[in-house]
């Protein structure tokens, strides 16, 4: 019965968990292991699942806190997630034509941005949570999340807006 | 999709500060969706195409959990025919061990009745000896 809201309602979120954990860990690899080590987590606590009202929403605490930890221990060790899946090493050509794609663009702009207003931005924009969900995820008031979403989506137009000013000239 | 542009610049504005509503980002996507969006909204096209290609991305070699359901359900299946065709065996098997013990009792039966009427037979054997002094005591006598 618990395997079954588990294969049922867990399961599906599989991609939302990998998303989450790749925007705050920076590393493809990493974030598997992460999306992993939350599945495994919830497996444990599947007998507890029928009493939570919003699975999705607990299952991104769970993977934020995760991540967290992760960035945490990495910072501690003064190791940082190497990038690689961002700036490949190649042929200058490869990163000037890899610049020039509009998504990348974004992708840098929004992995620039602090650890947090990166989660809310994806929690937001990518993954269509509503704010209160927000809220629980993270821990925060609605102003605070408020105020971080508009910060980074502010902060994101700028430069944006910039990049596409040179790329008419 | 009909989009009025100053309504688009107005929700522009909203989004910027996080004061939109999910159902208006939605309208947003869409409108940056359809190729004839505003030039002037260029910078925000761009935002908007990497949310939609953000959110398809998918994990690959994903845990799967549906296919373990499916075969414990054949394995009940094959178990069930197990007991049933065992639980078929078995009572032939005891139906075949009654008759097998019904026949050695007739057997053991049969026997004894042969037996006792072979002992009277012999019984009677004796009473016979008698014919063969007669016979002999005859053949003195006719000589």
């Amino acid at each position: 019965m618990a395997s079954e809201i588990y294969s049922r309602q867990i399961l599906p979120l599989q991609d939302k968990i990998f998303r989450f954990s790749r925007r705050l860990l920076s590393s493809e690899v990493a974030a598997k292991d992460a999306t992993q080590d939350v599945l495994l987590k919830l497996w444990k606590l599947r007998k507890q699942l029928r009493d939570i009202k919003n699975i999705e929403a607990y299952t991104m605490t769970i993977t934020k806190n995760l991540c967290y930890d992760l960035l945490k221990s990495k910072h501690s060790r003064t190791l940082e997630f190497v990038h690689n899946n961002y700036t490949k090493p190649g042929s200058c050509l490869d990163s000037e034509i890899e610049a020039r794609d509009e998504a990348s663009i974004v992708l840098k702009l929004i992995n620039e941005l602090p650890e947090q207003q990166r989660a809310i931005i994806q929690l937001r924009d990518i993954e269509q949570f509503s704010n209160q969900e927000i809220e629980e995820i993270m821990g925060l008031n609605s102003t605070s999340v408020r105020v971080a979403l508009s910060r980074a989506r502010k902060k994101i137009m700028n430069e944006l807006k910039k990049t596409s000013a040179y790329g008419i000239q | 999709m009909e989009f009025n542009k100053d309504y688009i610049s107005e929700l522009l504005n909203l989004y910027k500060e996080g004061e939109t509503s999910l159902k208006q980002e939605q309208e947003l996507k869409l409108y940056f969706s359809s190729e004839d969006y505003d030039k002037e909204f260029e910078a925000y096209a761009k935002l908007f195409k990497f949310f939609e290609i953000e959110y398809k991305t998918q994990m690959e070699d994903q845990v799967k959990g549906t296919d373990k359901k499916s075969s414990s359900f054949w394995i009940n299946i094959a178990a069930s025919i197990c007991i049933v065709l065992g639980g078929l065996w078995f009572y032939d098997y005891y139906q075949n061990q009654l008759e097998m013990e019904e026949a050695r009792q007739a057997f053991k039966t049969t026997q004894n009745a042969l037996n006792l009427l072979s002992n009277n037979m012999n019984e009677g054997l004796e009473k016979l000896e008698y014919v063969d002094v007669f016979s002999t005591q005859k053949n003195k006598l006719i000589k």
